[in-house]
């Protein structure tokens, strides 16, 4: 604001009524009564009547004052607007009341401007959360648009077909049978793999990449110490060397962070979906997503190799590599699910050489899963879900857990990846407690539970039937 | 001189104007508030103003129209002493008045206190030949009875404020740390008579409101935001018109006294002149510092050049 002179300032002070000003006269020397003042103030005098008063509040430091003091408070501005009785009354006020700014504070234009600019900031704030990585990192997908996608990019498909591969592969070699098409009334819900670097370009594809949880995984705390900095620097330089698209529900890929190190925090994301299979030599596999079960959707780890074929070669070259690059003993991540049914699973990742060993031990302690891969000397949590679990049957690498309210969990790679299973038979779902599973010869899985009834699969996954 | 049963329009008008103040509510007749509306007609519109007017009957029923009828009644019947009036006027503003009190002396225990006297004036405890004096009677119905009422006690907790300045106590001024204060300067006395010209013909040319945008904000320490309110104007407006006032007064006394054989750098010099320095009394202010005189006559020592002799 600019300053007047000081000047002016002493002669403003020192002017009074009838003196110094040549258009005032005797009369004007005279204060306005309050009614003058109060009408002056509600703008219901005449023009004339109206300079008149300005021409005594200018000269008239008292008036001014009582001008001032008699000003209402904002809110009572609108409330002895709102409390004209006279309809007739009502209108030209209100809009005498809206052209002087008293309104109620609430959509005042410094209000509105200001929230104006805080919706601004949250919309950028979106933006940069949505495109972290401007040009040379991936883009994240939302999930809508990754249901919607009709036709799964080049890469999806690629991948999916690796992932096809894979399922084929564990089929035959672990006993786990995929049917032509699952059934309807089964879904699955898979944590996806953490990638502990995003360096291992020969990292094995998983099957379990079909995502329906929505999985945070947190990898060891052996190296907690390590600069964050470093480690979000490592990883941006993973994302834009080698992004990993991530086959999500529909068929989709989404890139995903990756962290390096084994004891990088990371979060997973897959997309919460029903899914069906369709096994095909060839073919992609195929992931339906059911549209209201995707809740969200986070950047996944790493780019998945798509050199290899077969998922042996894969897992050996991924020791391989893993060895070089990460010190993935004790490491584990952590997976907290947000599927639709509230699913927290905790997730100790499997080092990658660990995960080929033939030799792994599992038990359950304090309603988590445990493994050791020594022989029982050294054990490590590997799953624990929201309900304690209970019970497990495994061979080698298979291995079923069940636990309360229904809990079941599946995990055809040692542990590594785990999917969720909802049996239901006869449009009921298992809700009892699992006490016990069996993994018969022929395949068959049965669940005991604690209301006495059976539940058998042929696969584990599919045609549940209870007793 | 101008009464409503002037013409038969304006007859009109009053009978409307009664019918729509409800006045016959509160036991006012017609022929009584035709002679109130005759009063106020001659407080706002004299004689003067409007003899010889061709529009005067328009000027009087547009000045009736707008009259706030209603609350006119209301004030009149309880200055008249209405019981029905005091109980909807108390029902009406009795909570009004006293946020209006708290409002302007924000502290509890000189709001209620203001808001009872309040009510003592507007009802009238001072009868003169037993009629209560009420100031009720000098509303008008120009403005609203709420604002009235507002303006009556701003004035009110003016004038006690003023009061109580005057009785406050000297262990009070010491905690406020008035003996501390400067003293009450004098009069602005400017050395130069033509920057005083060339101001004072500056604001002669300001209009009335742009004077009083001035006199608010630099003398009184108005906000924008409450010279928004009482102009009707947007706090931005009242800013820019600030800035243009401010820099155009600055140019009007400038060229004032170029005009006056000044040069420029002369004219900025005189204007950025503080004029409370100008106050300063040089000579006392010397004297002061010279401290005591050495030699009281007034005669300085002959300079010892060596030769003189010793009385």
């Amino acid at each position: 604001m600019t300053e007047v002179p000081k000047i002016v300032r002493d002669r403003l002070r020192t002017a009074r009524s009838g003196e110094g000003s040549p258009r005032l006269n005797s009369a004007d020397a005279v204060h306005p009564d309050a009614d003058l003042l109060t009408a002056f103030s509600e703008h219901a005098l005449s023009p004339t009547e109206r300079d008149g008063v300005l021409d005594h509040l200018g000269l008239c430091a008292d008036c001014r004052e009582v001008i001032a003091v008699a000003l209402p408070a904002l809110d009572n501005a609108a409330a002895t607007i709102a409390a004209e009785t006279d309809a007739d009354r009502a209108a030209p006020i209100a809009r005498k009341a809206d052209s002087i700014g008293q309104r109620s504070p609430r959509f005042s234009w410094a209000n509105l401007r200001w929230a104006t600019m805080a919706t601004a900031a949250a919309v950028m704030a979106a933006v940069l959360l949505l495109r972290p990585g401007k040009l040379n990192q991936p883009t994240l997908p939302t999930p809508n648009t990754q249901i919607a996608t009709a036709e799964p990019p080049a890469a999806a498909a690629q991948i999916a077909s690796r992932a096809t591969d894979q399922v084929a592969a564990l089929a035959k070699t672990e006993g786990v049978r995929s049917t032509p098409e699952m059934r309807s009334g089964v879904r699955l819900e898979t944590k996806p793999p953490r990638k502990p670097d995003a360096g291992l370009a020969g990292a094995p594809p998983q099957p379990t990449n079909i995502g329906t949880l929505l999985a945070d995984n947190r990898l060891s705390d052996e190296k907690k110490g390590r600069d964050k900095d470093q480690r979000q620097d490592s990883l941006r330089a993973d994302l834009s060397a080698a992004p990993m698209p991530m086959l999500m529900a529909g068929g989709a890929v989404a890139p995903s962070p990756v962290s390096r190190g084994a004891n990088e925090t990371i979060e997973v994301a897959s997309a919460a979906a029903s899914v069906e299979t369709t096994p095909s030599f060839d073919g992609p596999l195929t992931a339906r997503a059911a549209a209201p079960a995707i809740e969200k959707a986070k950047p996944a780890l790493k780019e998945m190799d798509a050199s290899s074929n077969e998922a042996n070669v894969n897992r050996a070259s991924t020791k391989t590599k893993e060895e070089e690059t990460t010190d993935a003993a004790g490491s584990y991540s952590v997976a907290k699910s947000q599927a639709p049914d509230s699913v927290y699973a905790r997730k100790m990742a499997l080092p990658a050489g660990a995960a080929l060993s033939t030799h792994v031990t599992w038990a359950i302690v304090e309603g988590s899963l445990q493994r050791s891969l020594d022989g029982g000397q050294s054990w490590q949590s590997v799953l624990r879900a929201d309900h304690p679990l209970q019970c497990y049957a495994g061979h080698d690498r298979t291995v079923w857990v069940g636990g309360m309210a229904g809990t079941l969990f599946h995990s055809a790679d040692g542990g590594l990846t785990w999917i969720r299973v909802h049996p239901i038979a006869q449009d009921q779902t298992l809700n009892a407690a699992i006490t016990h599973i069996d993994m018969l010869a022929s395949g068959e899985l049965v669940l005991s539970t604690s209301n006495s009834e059976t539940w058998t699969s042929a696969d584990g996954v599919t045609n549940w039937v209870k007793k | 001189m101008p009464t409503p049963a002037q013409s038969g329009s304006a007859a009109d008008v009053t009978a409307a104007l009664y019918e729509r103040s409800g006045a016959a509510a509160y036991g006012v007749t017609a022929e009584q508030f035709a002679a109130i509306l005759g009063d106020i007609l001659r407080k706002y519109l004299p004689p003067s103003s409007t003899s010889g007017s061709p529009r005067a009957g328009e000027e009087i029923t547009a000045f009736l129209a707008a009259l706030r009828v209603e609350e006119l009644a209301l004030a009149r019947a309880c200055a008249a002493g209405n019981e029905r009036a005091w109980q909807d006027f108390i029902s009406r503003y009795r909570q009004k008045l006293h946020r209006m009190a708290l409002h302007i002396t924000r502290d509890g225990t000189h709001a209620a206190e203001l808001a009872d006297s309040m009510f003592a004036d507007l009802y009238g405890v001072n009868a003169r030949a037993g009629v209560r004096n009420s100031k009720l009677r000098f509303y008008t119905g120009r403005g609203s009875l709420e604002g009235w009422l507002r303006t009556v006690m701003a004035q009110e907790f003016i004038n006690r404020y003023r009061k109580q300045k005057r009785t406050v106590s000297l262990e009070e001024q010491a905690e406020e740390g008035v003996q501390f204060a400067a003293a009450a300067t004098e009069p602005t006395s400017t050395s130069d008579a033509r920057l005083e010209v060339a101001t004072d013909a500056a604001l002669a040319e300001l209009s009335s409101e742009d004077r009083f945008t001035l006199a608010a904000y630099y003398l009184d320490g108005q906000t924008l935001a409450e010279i928004a309110r009482t102009l009707g104007l947007h706090e931005s407006s009242v800013s820019r018109r600030l800035d243009r006032l401010s820099s155009g007064i600055r140019k009007r006394i400038l060229a004032d006294l170029r005009t006056q054989g000044m040069s420029h750098a002369q004219a900025a010099e005189a204007l950025d002149t503080d004029v409370r320095d100008l106050r300063v009394n040089l000579r006392a202010r010397l004297m002061q510092d010279s401290g005591p005189k050495a030699f009281p006559g007034g005669k300085l020592p002959a300079p010892d050049t060596g030769k003189g002799s010793v009385d």
